[in-house]
């Protein structure tokens, strides 16, 4: 292998072709017969035996980290992909799937997620933006955005976001800079109580999330607010829901979230979790009051038998294939392509209650 | 010594110690077990007897009373720190529900004559005979040109253009030289301009309506419910006013669209026996809104006040049931809606602004209409003009001849400013119910002699607060009610 051990090491990118793979390289265009200099054929071919990702299908991306392993960055077939922007984050929520790592993976992913955008299906519907916390990137973030817009000027861009870096108005004029009319900001707000929101988050960050919204909808950003549904706000959604439509009627969508049961929320579960039959009747009249008002709706991560009929048409198809599981019982469900399914941390809390419809 | 800064500085260290400080809002007792609360922008909440003092003493804890404190924090009753952080937030949706008063007089009416056909007996115009002199009641060409030209002096990027009467059709002539005219003059400046006119429709034909479907002009007309009534309402001496309503109707819709035509009901004394059938007639004829209007004190619905007038309670019964009535046709799956009850449950649940005149504060007069009448001579409202009508030129601004400026800088406005905002008004600015209301100087001018009003006697007031708090605790009390109204205001 022997990367140049000067440099940080660009990682190698490769596209799956039906028979094997072709190789593409970072920041090298004239790219055949590249991989022999940095990767034999040999290596490749092992590590792609040894990886865990079994399934490769056609146009799926991969990446080669340190020559050591291999991991799908792309899955041609989901309707789910993103780019990684970083492990670090600026708030540490209580039930984080994926707590965040202080580290410098800045260069890293930026390398990695432009020569990404190079490789993706130009016919790409939607692709995702996420961390860690995105927007620590700062000004390269743009960058980024702006370049996926010009490959792929028809692809919605949905970042997630705790959306406080635009708490400052000169960011809302650099954001305005990529202009891109397909870009979706999905901030979470988990209650409109102050203290609640802050404990949540584990920071006092409501004020500034709210000035960040009035921020980002004055230039007519799209925000999507996010709500993981918990032990601290289960109680109270249809107040949350009310306070969003009087107060960010500029809001072109609301999701309701089932918790993944991974990282701290694992860690916290007995803190955090609330079984979906304590808040159900609650999110039925939230679902409804909002939908009423003409706002879309979503619902994200709950089994369909578990939402009462009227609103099950705001269910989505939100787990990812690879975090996604389905019970036996779901084999019999005439249900199950419309069913968001069970994160694989969350089968145990849910496989007694399912019924197949 | 303790001076008055210092017990000043000294009370406010002693609420800092419990925990919140009150933001403006107002209260009033609902019922024997509850209180509603308005905060400054609007929104509203219900609790139980006893908590505005509670609230106000300051004895609410965080600890203890959490749900309530922070429903006093989220709906802006409370703040935790003197300056409310909130204050971002309340600023634009502040804004918002004023920026009514963006962009100054959007609604022109203009009264191309005051002749008419009919003899109805409310007509709070004081119309004069079809047969009256043309040189006396119509507008001149010229006064037209005029009044086009001072229309387009209003800086408001929409413009639309009213025509009444009296029956504005007997000139149709001159409604096309306004359409014209106006269009030419708009060729440079593209506004959007929407033209209205308010007609009985006894002389709508195929050519008139067909030139109202290519300008994009608006049919309003009236229908004051089934046959007998009005026919009783809005008699004719030669033929039946219903039919010859209903076949315009027909008419005008299958030309002009269907959504293109409206009509209004005008509640006269004959009608207080009927609100369930003037609801039916409303449904069967197609209509999915209706307005409940009240007869106004002006012109023959005073000069015959005890044939056609009723008091206000008498009214209110009336709206009551036909709003029933109403609901019970929704529940059905047959929309219908009530355009003032949906536009005051706009200002009453929703953050955004309304357009109609008689419900704002600053009031909608001069600010969001203004009238031209056939003389040239420009009034604030069509109730002004009513006044004049009457004799009594009271709130006359100025004449289309004269220069745009010199209509605002003048008595009249002042004295009408000085008394067309609830929020500054004695007996209403401490009005739990300021912000759903509006102030109205022509109509206590002309009721109670000042413009200015008398709230505790005031008729206005009784009306907007009885319907205010009963459709506060329909809302709380019917979960189907509530939904309608949600219905109503997305609509």
């Amino acid at each position: 292998m022997k990367n140049n051990s000067n440099h940080i090491a660009l990682p190698l990118v490769l596209k799956v072709k039906r028979n094997g793979c072709s190789d593409y390289e970072y920041n090298l265009p004239e790219s055949t017969s590249i991989y022999s200099k940095s990767i034999s054929s040999l290596q490749l071919e092992s590590l792609l035996n040894e990886s865990d990702e079994h399934c490769f299908e056609d146009g799926d991306l991969l990446v080669v980290q340190n020559s050591k392993s291999i991991r799908k960055i792309f899955s041609a077939g989901s309707k789910h992909n993103s780019l990684f922007i970083t492990n670090n984050c600026n708030q540490e929520c209580i039930f984080c799937p994926q707590p965040p790592i202080a580290c410098k993976d800045y260069d890293y992913y930026y390398s990695l997620n432009t020569r990404l955008v190079q490789l993706l299906p130009k016919d790409l519907n939607t692709i995702g933006i996420t961390g860690g916390e995105p927007t620590l990137l700062g000004d390269r973030l743009y960058e980024l955005l702006k370049y996926i817009n010009k490959l792929l000027p028809a692809t919605v861009i949905q970042m997630l976001t705790n959306g406080l870096y635009f708490k400052e108005y000169s960011q809302i004029n650099k954001l305005a800079g990529v202009d891109c009319d397909k870009l979706v900001l999905g901030i979470p707000f988990y209650s409109h109580i102050p203290s609640v929101h802050n404990r949540i988050v584990n920071a006092k960050v409501y004020f500034g999330l709210l000035d960040s919204l009035f921020n980002l909808a004055s230039n007519n950003n799209q925000i999507e607010l996010r709500i993981v549904i918990n032990r601290f706000n289960y109680s109270h959604l249809y107040e949350l829901a009310q306070f969003i439509y009087k107060n960010f009627p500029f809001v072109i969508h609301v999701a309701f979230m089932g918790m993944e049961l991974m990282g701290y929320a694992k860690t916290n579960s007995e803190e955090v979790w609330v079984d979906t039959k304590e808040y159900i009747n609650e999110l039925c009249d939230t679902v409804t009051f909002l939908d009423m008002n003409n706002f879309y709706v979503s619902i994200y991560n709950l089994p369909l038998c578990l939402l009462p009929e009227e609103i099950r048409r705001f269910s989505r198809d939100s787990i990812t294939e690879w975090k996604r599981k389905y019970d036996m019982k779901c084999e019999i469900c005439t249900a199950k392509g419309m069913c968001a399914g069970m994160f694989n941390s969350t089968f145990e809390k849910y496989r007694y209650d399912i019924n197949p419809i | 010594m303790i001076t008055e800064l210092d017990s000043c500085i000294t009370s406010s260290t002693v609420t800092d110690e419990k925990n919140y400080f009150l933001l403006p809002f107002r209260f009033e007792r609902l019922d024997s077990t509850s209180e509603l609360l308005v905060n400054e922008i609007g929104d509203y909440i219900i609790l139980p007897a006893g908590s505005v003092e509670r609230i106000v003493n300051r004895s609410l804890s965080q600890d203890e009373d959490t749900e309530l404190f922070n429903k006093l924090l989220t709906n802006f009753f409370i703040s935790e720190n003197p300056f409310p952080e909130y204050f971002r937030l309340l600023e634009t949706r502040y804004a918002t529900k004023k920026s009514f008063l963006d962009s100054f007089t959007a609604l022109h009416i203009v009264v191309i004559t005051l002749r008419c056909n009919q003899d109805c007996h409310y007509c709070q115009v004081s119309k004069v005979r079809k047969s009256d002199s043309v040189t006396k009641y119509d507008m001149e060409v010229e006064t037209l040109y005029r009044t086009i030209d001072m229309i387009f002096k209003s800086p408001n990027p929409r413009l639309t253009i009213e025509f009444q009467g009296g029956e504005p059709l007997l000139r149709f002539d001159l409604i096309k030289e306004a359409v014209e005219y106006a269009k030419g003059k708009n060729e440079g400046e593209h506004r959007k301009l929407v033209f209205v006119i308010c007609t009985n429709l006894n002389y709508a034909n195929e050519e008139i309506l067909k030139y109202c479907r290519d300008n994009n002009i608006l049919i309003s007309t009236s229908l004051d419910g089934p046959e007998y009534l009005h026919n009783l309402n809005r008699p004719n001496a030669v033929y039946n006013s219903y039919l010859r309503t209903i076949e315009g109707i027909n008419l005008a819709r299958s030309i002009v669209g269907r959504d293109r035509v409206s009509a209004l009901m005008t509640t006269s004394k004959f009608s207080l026996e009927y609100p369930e059938a003037i609801i039916d007639e409303y449904v069967n004829r197609g209509f999915n809104e209706i307005f409940l209007r009240e007869l106004n004190p002006y012109g023959y619905a005073v000069k015959y006040e005890a044939d056609v007038s009723y008091s206000i309670d008498e009214f209110l019964e009336f709206y009551k049931k036909a709003l029933e009535r109403i609901m019970e046709y929704n529940l059905k799956g047959i929309h219908i809606s009530e355009v003032f009850t949906q536009l005051l449950l706009t200002k009453m649940l929703t953050p955004y602004p309304i357009g109609l005149v008689d419900l704002l504060s600053p009031s909608g007069i001069i600010n969001n209409v203004l009238l031209y009448n056939h003389d040239g001579n420009i009034y604030p409202s069509d109730e002004a003009r009513m006044l004049a009508e009457m004799g009594d030129r009271k709130f006359l601004l100025g004449n289309v001849y004269e220069d745009h400026h010199s209509l605002f800088k003048n008595e009249v406005v002042d004295e009408i400013t000085s008394s067309w905002a609830t929020e500054y008004v004695a007996g209403c600015s401490d009005c739990a119910l300021q912000n759903y209301c509006c102030a109205d100087p022509v109509r206590n001018y002309q009721v109670q002699g000042h413009s200015y009003g008398y709230r505790p006697v005031s008729d206005h007031c009784h009306k907007m607060k009885e319907i205010i708090t009963y459709l506060v605790k329909r809302i709380r009390d019917d979960k189907n009610f509530e939904r309608l109204v949600y219905q109503w205001i997305n609509n």
